[in-house]
């Protein structure tokens, strides 16, 4: 499929940095007005009609994700930038409480503009574009995602058909699936694994279950195949592209094309900015629309500065790093209900590409490595390392812990390391595994069959690591990147 | 609706159903259950379509394991349109902030706060509805009930829902140390539960009613006694209880049904038809028990009551015969 705005999509870098600082000219007055900037702006001496070019937004005070939590409290109206909000959408609060953040108009116009980019991106052959998205409920923007497609491939009568479903319909979508093939299907990585799973288990049931149901030879093959073959998605849905987002897409690729036989693309998105960035069929790399934001990085190093003895770290456009930079992402969005002026959005990113992509996009390629801040992430299962310490808090007898996230197969494992305090009981192992797995998103993802259980080691010693600056690491993660 | 009968008379949906024969009116057209929707529509959807649809989403049945319905573009822009004018009929105005609260699923209700919100991506010639809507779920709130305390922060004027969700949502608010809502208004889908327990919630109750084949319900107005079925969209008939309570007894029997305007004051089972370009609807029997309350020349008024009791799908079928 053609590019769907090759002026846009297809810029030169230096269109695209001219793109930005106009859409800085706009944004800085208009966003100066809200009350998540005034203050902050004005106690920085900042005069925001100055700040007209990518230089000069370097002086601009970072916005953090607890300024969003907190600006609410002066009402609505004191905070937004566009008064024609029409939707409300949440964060799922995993670092604390959610995060509601509006829509405007304009913001939805955006996405549906975003939405019909990645259609013809995804749309690689003719006919019919047809998509099973295996959504989250509402507050969640992926449950709207859904309609912000229909409406924007409605009104512009694409050749698309959607399936829409969520977790707790899996089952029935997938019988329903299987008669009407979807070319792409959409979700979380960890998720369509888990359905795999489950398919791979039920598959002789429901094929006795169809033969009871209907029969018929070919009903009656479906019986025959189950019992000779580990009957896999790719042998009854064969989707040509996955779509994945919510979580680190590495760890999971491979498995997904054994099981699903499917190209798996990566899918960013945040809540607080609706503009889905994505990978190409080229793989090489998550395309960030760079009309839409204006990208920067904070390298690891100042990062570590940073926890170290709380120097303000500065950020790099994302266009002058070099591939294989790695550090956080930081964004400037041109969104209309309350734009985000350098968010940081505690995101660690790898720069892949600068250079033109194969597909002809010239966007920046990026690839999403973790988190930054105080957070377990075990894909869609993450709570706060604070939490953790409380419940190894309250036990007696721990002289030390050490948590590392490891690997079996896809699925992630939290492995808990404990050094045992003089007196510690003997059951500590025991009563630490239970007091951990008591953490109930955890418990939920374990139940589920999305982590593994947690496995706990006594030791003499724990295996530091510690960042350049010296500051000790007590949740690690092994995933393989 | 001839129209209507010869849109469908090609489809194999209705081909089976009605034996080869076409009927000459829609009254002598027999019924489609929800089983037999699964077992032609569900299990074989590329051969059941008139029109490619854009959309498939889950319909609910009371009672019942839901169906998936196709919506083609034009439906979907007809549902937009329609549900802008519900809405507005119900009483929602310009500058209310909407708390909706989405079933546990991905039923076809789940698009109602994109519908409040962003109609008019579909319908652009027509003014934006102007409300904030707020989407919640039962289902993620059970998990996290910090989730209500920012929405129900707003006063939202408006509160969309079913009886079973808003309670199990206001309670977790409750225990999250959220104080209780109280709207202007309450859109109500499905039956109502006791009034005592809306009393507290909402000064006015307008009821809404999502039936199969269209993504937009249909409502009432503040003052009005029920859900407004408007015979141009709908064709709706009714099968009183006591046929149904005969065709229990008698597996063969075949129950009437009574076109809306005809049934002023009965309670039964709703039927309905309705000309999709996906996949029109011929008397499909939803299970939902209605109270027929006011007719008119171009429509007539129900009352949701709540699930028809029927038999799984396998006894419906021994109860066909």
């Amino acid at each position: 499929m053609p590019i769907l705005d090759p002026a846009v999509e297809a810029a030169p870098p230096g269109d695209l940095r001219a793109r930005q600082e106009a859409g800085l000219r706009a944004l800085l007055p208009r966003a100066a007005r809200s009350a998540l900037y005034r203050r902050r702006w004005s106690a920085a001496g900042l005069d925001p009609a100055r700040v007209t070019t990518l230089e000069a937004l370097r002086q601009v005070p970072y916005l953090r994700a607890a300024d969003l939590r907190e600006v609410w409290r002066d009402g609505r109206e004191a905070v937004l930038c566009d008064p024609d909000v029409r939707i409300w959408f949440a964060t799922s609060g995993t670092t604390g409480a959610p995060k509601w953040t509006p829509y405007a108009r304009g913001d939805l116009v955006m996405f549906e503009e975003v939405t019909r980019r990645i259609f013809h991106m995804m749309a690689t052959r003719a006919g019919i574009f047809r998509c099973a998205i295996i959504g989250t409920p509402a507050p969640f923007v992926s449950d709207a995602a859904a309609y912000a497609l229909l409406a924007s491939h409605a009104a512009a009568r694409l050749p698309v058909e959607y399936v829409l479903s969520s977790p707790t319909q899996a089952e029935r979508t997938l019988a329903f699936l299987a008669a009407r093939r979807p070319s792409v299907v959409v979700g979380f990585p960890s998720l369509f694994l888990r359905i795999a799973e489950g398919i791979a288990a039920g598959a002789p049931a429901a094929a006795r279950r169809a033969w009871r149901d209907e029969p018929s030879l070919r009903t009656l093959a479906g019986v025959a195949v189950t019992r000779v073959v580990h009957v896999q998605p790719r042998h009854v849905y064969r989707p040509e592209i996955g779509l994945f987002g919510g979580e680190p897409l590495a760890p999971y690729r491979q498995p997904l094309l054994d099981a699903w036989g499917l190209r798996a693309l990566e899918l960013y998105a945040m809540t607080e900015f609706p503009c889905f960035h994505v990978e190409c069929p080229e793989q090489s790399g998550i395309h960030l629309w760079s009309d839409w934001l204006v990208p920067e990085v904070i390298p690891l190093a100042a990062l570590d500065r940073e926890e170290a003895d709380g120097t303000v770290p500065e950020a790099v456009h994302l266009f002058d790093t070099a591939a294989g930079m790695v550090g956080e992402f930081v964004y400037t969005s041109f969104g209309h209900a309350l734009p985000l002026v350098r968010y940081r959005t505690g995101d660690v990113i790898e720069v892949v590409a600068l250079d033109r992509c194969g597909c002809g996009r010239t966007h920046p390629r990026i690839r999403v490595r973790g988190r930054r801040d105080d957070l377990v992430n075990l894909g869609l299962i993450r709570f706060s390392t604070s939490e953790l310490d409380t419940r190894l808090g309250a036990l007696h007898g721990i002289g030390a812990w050490q948590l590392r996230i490891v690997r079996r197969g896809y699925k992630p494992q939290p492995v808990l390391y404990l050094v045992p305090a003089s007196g510690a009981p003997a059951a500590l192992g025991e009563t630490a595994a239970r007091a951990v797995a008591d953490i109930e998103v955890l418990r939920l993802g374990i139940d589920n069959g999305l982590v593994l259980p947690v496995e706990v080691k006594i030791v003499a010693e724990i295996q530091e690591v510690r960042t350049w600056s010296g500051k000790r690491r007590r949740v690690i993660e092994e995933t393989p990147t | 609706m001839t129209t209507l009968l010869a849109l469908a008379a090609a489809l194999p949906l209705y081909r089976a159903t009605w034996d080869g024969r076409a009927p000459r009116s829609l009254a002598e057209a027999p019924f489609v259950t929800p089983w037999n929707w699964r077992r032609l529509v569900d299990r074989r959807p590329g051969r059941s379509l008139r029109q490619p649809p854009a959309l498939w989403a889950l319909h609910p049945i009371p009672g019942d394991d839901p169906i998936w319905t196709p919506h083609a573009h034009e439906d979907i822009a007809a549902a937009a349109r329609r549900a802008r004018a519900v809405f507005r009929e119900a009483g929602i105005r310009p500058g209310d902030v909407v708390l909706s609260i989405a079933p546990e699923g991905p039923w076809v209700a789940n698009a109602l706060p994109f519908l409040l919100a962003a109609a008019d991506s579909l319908i652009p010639d027509l003014p934006p509805l102007g409300v904030q809507v707020f989407p919640l779920s039962a289902l993620t709130v059970a998990f996290k009930a910090d989730l209500t305390v920012f929405p129900f922060a707003q006063m939202p004027s408006v509160l969309v829902g079913a009886a079973a969700d808003i309670r199990a949502v206001a309670d977790l608010a409750q225990r999250a140390g959220v104080p209780p809502l109280h709207c202007r208004l309450l859109l109500l889908l499905g039956p109502p539960p006791e009034a005592e327990s809306l009393a507290q919630v909402a000064e006015t109750v307008v009821p809404l009613l999502h039936l199969p084949g269209t993504i937009a319900p249909f409502g009432g107005h503040p003052g009005s006694a029920g859900v407004w079925l408007p015979a141009a969209v709908v064709s709706a008939d009714v099968i009183p209880d006591e046929e149904w309570g005969r065709a229990l007894q008698h597996p063969a029997y075949v129950p009437p049904a009574v076109p809306v305007a005809a049934a002023l004051g009965t309670t039964g089972e709703l039927v309905v038809s309705l000309a999709n370009q996906a996949l029109p609807i011929v008397r499909l029997r939803t299970q939902e028990r209605v109270r027929v309350v006011e007719v008119g020349a171009d429509g007539a008024y129900v009352v949701p009551l709540g699930s028809r009791s029927v038999a799984s799908s396998p006894q419906v079928l021994r109860l066909q015969g």
